[in-house]
């Protein structure tokens, strides 16, 4: 993708794999270290140093030649087993029903679909990683425990083929589920937010003529449907009886009666009203709901702003990872501007779609559901030349959709060509105001988008489920790695920790870094805080000047680096969870969807070399 | 003992170079420890054993003498302590030795949720056979164990002689050049025994290896032409079973229909040619008696071991 924000997946790749190597390289190489240091102990250096060296060369012809049907033969075992013991297959029929249950409780409030997305999606998630823990921690300690194991390992089977085998199959048993839910959840949200409103004669009255009417076509009417899930909406429809509800406020024309303030109106989708005569009267049909269900593309810019005075801001410029809002002030110089790139006539024959989702910030009461205006200009980014400004009325939560036409005007009333005149390679800058005085624009750098195109809504869902399973895989395989030297509670146990922290990572690195890296707990790091903790020290209080402080000090920033570290062995499953793009309905661009597997991979692979090394040196008949 | 007879000597780590030499114990050890690293059990000490291709060779001694601890040390299903153990020509600890065995645990350790057909299947794709293979084979050995009538049944639902049937087949799926059987006739009736003992003369015949141990010691003086004796982990008596058998200056007479006179008679006999009238009521298993007698020597002796192969 050609924006600031998205490096491409090959360059994001190189780059990572970099330093991916340098860690798990780091890791062995530690962690083979201290396996002689261990074997040393109990053997003596130099047999410690053939052993180590014997099993590492066997380690690789494991890894080599490993045979798909022993690999496969496992994997099917471990199909088996959870198909044929009925307490799993008990605990998924129990997870589906609870599932369903949650959701059909759900289901008669009025909630637009992102809100339903994005539940149900959680819910599978969780549900599917809760189902991996249990299906996969337990395997192979009951194998060991019942012996079974006896009759597997005096086989020619390599310990890499029955790691690797146990992790195929049980990522297969849990893929069907997580299938099927993802298709109920599908149908769900598909099914549930289908719904269709009455249209009568008696709710359309011919248009009053008025200033707002003027390109009204005659002989048109306009009303509100029947109230269908919790909302309804507002209608014109010509003399034939044909037309489409209303789904934008800034288009809509003022009722000449009073709205009720209760009802709800739905923006998020429309239907197209066709009209029949039937015995001289018109009859209304209202079609399903469209436009309900987006996945679109879109492409980012990057963000500046300037101040009231026009300058630069001190805020400087977006670098990509920042994504809190930044403040318009209305009636001011001050402004947000988005420079674009790929603007060009090729993939915008018709002109450019913009869509805009702005936070208001209102400093005065009046007119509190009325929306701000604002205006945009758009700019060639090396000649400065732009063209009058646009205006635009912004409302709270809603989706501003405007199409920047090809042909534009200057402020002197010239005629501009978007693509010849305003664009250099594609580039252009977008510059929003806030119009009225003492209100203001939030902006943040996801909230202005050109729309690239609209991708497929089933396909998107998908891409969201895809996200799901990487991150039943990885549970799949902590289990089994686990489960080569935990018995089965334990390991069910520890997996479960893993999947926490995976899921709550972000929050944890956030917590720890704030309070310990960047002071915010004003206790310094963990030794001083220790030490403040045990002489009771209020946290105003310096520590004394002398070598003991910078000791605790230096000694507290190796710790800190330490457990910054750490993070790097705690999985993000956060960064695999497209869930918010796909309920906000935006489509999961495949180099991102390399990026999760790339990710995910990352982690599996050098875990399952850990998994099927520590098996390999247990002596299984203990 | 007969290792220094190998020729590769000087090339410690291979010595089934002599393709005679089955198996092959230096010294083999166990301690077993506690997950602190303490010292619970010495299940075996220095164990010595050499076993040639086409015997049928048999490990004799009481319970928790050591002998299952020796076989899981052979097919690495446990690391010894000290001492080496070859398995055809290749350490015991790799798998690829796994190829040419078969392996008959104490207890059939199966999985439950399997048939017999799928079971069998399932391990002949451990040994990377094709499927048409494996169906032959499956077939064959069902028949051969006699299980065919109930072969789609899981064995969660089988006799604990029938799960030891199928545990023989699942040995056997390989045709596997050395077999190696954990009390083979527990849990069998008394045709099942018979049976199990024809096969392994069968086996024998057709040149296979049979490494077994049992405490039937009338079974394994049927089939066992070499056996050892372990006790509390230290070998006590190696040699071929006649020759064991032989050294006991026991003349052994059997007949039937003798009167009471006739016995006297006999009494005399042996009495006036200088020998010592033992008994002459049924006769015992001679074996039985040796191995109670190597029991209870060691019992008042301990520290002796064998010392040497009694016939070779
Ligand atoms: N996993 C284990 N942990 C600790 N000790 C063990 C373990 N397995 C066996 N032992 C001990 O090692 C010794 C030898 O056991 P082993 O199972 O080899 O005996 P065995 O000769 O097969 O006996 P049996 O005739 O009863 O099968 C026994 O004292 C036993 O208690
Ligand atoms: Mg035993």
């Amino acid at each position: 993708m050609d924006t600031f924000q998205t490096t491409s997946f090959a360059d994001q790749l190189s780059a990572g794999l970099v330093t991916w190597g340098t860690t798990v390289g780091i890791t062995l190489g530690v962690m083979l270290l201290v396996c002689y240091v261990f074997t040393a102990i109990r053997l003596g250096p130099l047999s410690a140093g053939d052993r180590i060296y014997s099993v590492l060369v066997s380690a690789v012809g494991d890894l080599l030649f490993i045979s798909p049907r022993r690999t496969f033969a496992i994997a099917w075992l471990a199909v088996k087993e959870s198909i044929r013991k009925q307490a799993v297959a008990g605990l998924i029929i129990f997870l589906v029903i609870l599932a369903f249950a949650l959701w059909f409780l759900d289901s008669e409030t009025y909630d637009p679909s992102s809100l339903y997305i994005s539940f149900v999606m959680n819910a599978v998630n969780y549900l599917v990683l809760l189902l991996a823990v249990l299906t996969a921690a337990f395997s192979l300690p009951n194998d060991m425990k019942n012996k079974t194991i006896y009759t597997i390992v005096t086989k020619p089977v390599r310990p890499s083929e029955i790691i690797l085998g146990r992790i195929l199959g049980f990522t297969a048993v849990c893929t069907i589920p997580l299938a099927t839910m993802g298709l109920c959840s599908y149908l769900f949200v598909v099914r549930s937010l289908d719904h269709r409103h009455e249209l009568t004669e008696a709710d359309v009255r011919p248009i009053v003529a008025g200033p707002a009417t003027r390109n009204v076509k005659p002989g048109s009417k306009q009303g509100s449907t029947s109230t269908a899930h919790s909302h309804r909406h507002k209608v014109t429809v010509d003399a034939d009886g044909n037309g489409v509800t209303e789904t934008n406020d800034s288009d809509r024309i003022e009722m000449d009666d009073a709205v009720d303030f209760h009802d709800r109106f739905g923006s998020s989708h429309w239907h197209v009203v066709t009209g029949e005569l039937r015995d001289g009267r018109m009859v209304y049909h209202v079609g399903p709901p469209q436009g309900q269900f987006h996945a679109r593309v879109p492409i980012k810019g990057l963000l500046r702003f300037k101040e009231a005075d026009g300058t630069a801001s001190k805020e400087g410029y977006n670098v990509g990872n920042w994504t809190k809002r930044g403040y318009v002030a209305g009636g001011t110089l001050s402004a947000a501007v988005f420079t674009f790139d790929g603007v060009d006539p090729n993939r915008f024959p018709e002109g450019v779609p913009l869509e805009m989702n702005i936070r208001l910030f209102r400093t005065t009461k009046e007119g509190m559901d009325k929306p701000i205006i604002g205006s945009l200009i758009i700019r060639n980014p090396i000649t400065g030349l732009s063209s009058a400004p646009r205006n635009f009325a912004a409302r709270e939560y809603v989706t501003l959709q405007q199409i920047i036409p090809r042909k534009l005007t200057d402020s002197k009333g010239k005629t501009l060509d978007l693509f010849d005149d305003l664009a250099v390679n594609g580039r252009v800058e977008i510059e929003l105001q806030c119009i009225p005085r003492s209100q203001f624009f939030g902006v943040g750098p996801d909230d202005v988008y050109l729309l690239a195109r609209e991708g497929r809504f089933d396909v998107n869902f998908l891409k969201g489920l895809f996200g799901i399973w990487l991150q039943m895989v990885l549970t799949v395989v902590l289990a089994v790695v686990f489960s080569t030297f935990l018995s089965g509670p334990v390991a069910m146990l520890a997996t479960a920790a893993a999947v926490i922290g995976a899921l709550l990572r972000p929050f944890i690195v956030n917590v720890v870094r704030d309070n310990l890296f960047e002071g915010k707990a004003h206790t310094g790091g963990v030794l001083e805080s220790m030490v403040r903790l045990t002489d009771q020290r209020a946290i105003t209080l310096e520590l004394e000047e002398g070598t003991t402080t910078s000791l605790i000090q230096s000694i507290d920033k190796v710790l800190n680096s330490l457990l910054d570290g750490m993070f790097t062995f705690i999985p993000d499953f956060s960064a695999l969870n497209d869930v918010n793009s796909v309920a906000g309905g935006f489509d999961i661009s495949s180099s991102l969807l390399w990026m999760h597997t790339a990710q995910t991979l990352g982690f599996v692979l050098p875990l399952f070399l850990v998994g099927f090394i520590v098996f390999k040196l247990t002596e299984v008949a203990k | 003992m007969v290792s220094t007879a190998a020729p590769a000597a000087s090339q410690a780590a291979s010595p089934g170079v002599d393709g005679d030499i089955v198996i092959e114990t230096r010294g083999l050890a166990k301690v077993y420890r506690d997950f602190w690293g303490r010292q619970k059990v010495r299940a075996l000490k220095g164990l010595d054993l050499t076993v040639r291709r086409g015997e049928i060779f048999g490990l004799l001694g009481p319970n928790g003498s050591g002998k299952t601890t020796t076989i899981k040390l052979l097919l690495g299903l446990l690391f010894p302590t000290s001492g080496q153990a070859f398995v055809l020509g290749k350490p015991a600890t790799d798998v690829a030795k796994n190829e040419r065995i078969g392996y008959l645990p104490e207890e059939s350790y199966l999985y439950k949720f399997l048939n017999a057909e799928e079971t069998l299947d399932f391990y002949g794709r451990l040994f990377n056979l094709p499927k048409a293979v494996r169906r032959e084979r499956t077939q064959k050995l069902l028949e051969l164990v006699r299980v065919t009538t109930a072969k789609k049944r899981r064995l969660r639902e089988y006799s604990k002689g029938m799960t030891r049937r199928i545990g023989l087949a699942q040995a056997l799926i390989n045709d596997p050049e050395l077999i190696i059987l954990d009390e083979p006739t527990t849990g069998l009736d008394p045709i099942g025994c018979r049976e199990m003992k024809d096969l392994i003369l069968d086996l024998k015949r057709q040149g296979k290896t049979v490494l077994m141990c049992s405490h039937l010691l009338a079974d394994v003086q049927d089939v066992c032409d070499r056996i050892a004796v372990l006790h509390q982990g230290e070998l006590k008596e190696l040699g071929r079973v006649d020759g064991l058998l032989k050294v006991r200056d026991v003349t052994e007479l059997r007949a039937s229909g003798l009167s009471d006179e006739c016995k006297t008679e006999l009494a005399a006999v042996v009495a006036k040619h200088g020998g010592k009238l033992i008994g002459l009521d049924n006769p015992t298993t001679t074996l039985e008696e040796l191995f109670l007698e190597i029991v209870q020597d060691a019992e008042a002796r301990p520290g002796r071991r064998a010392a040497s192969e009694s016939s070779t």
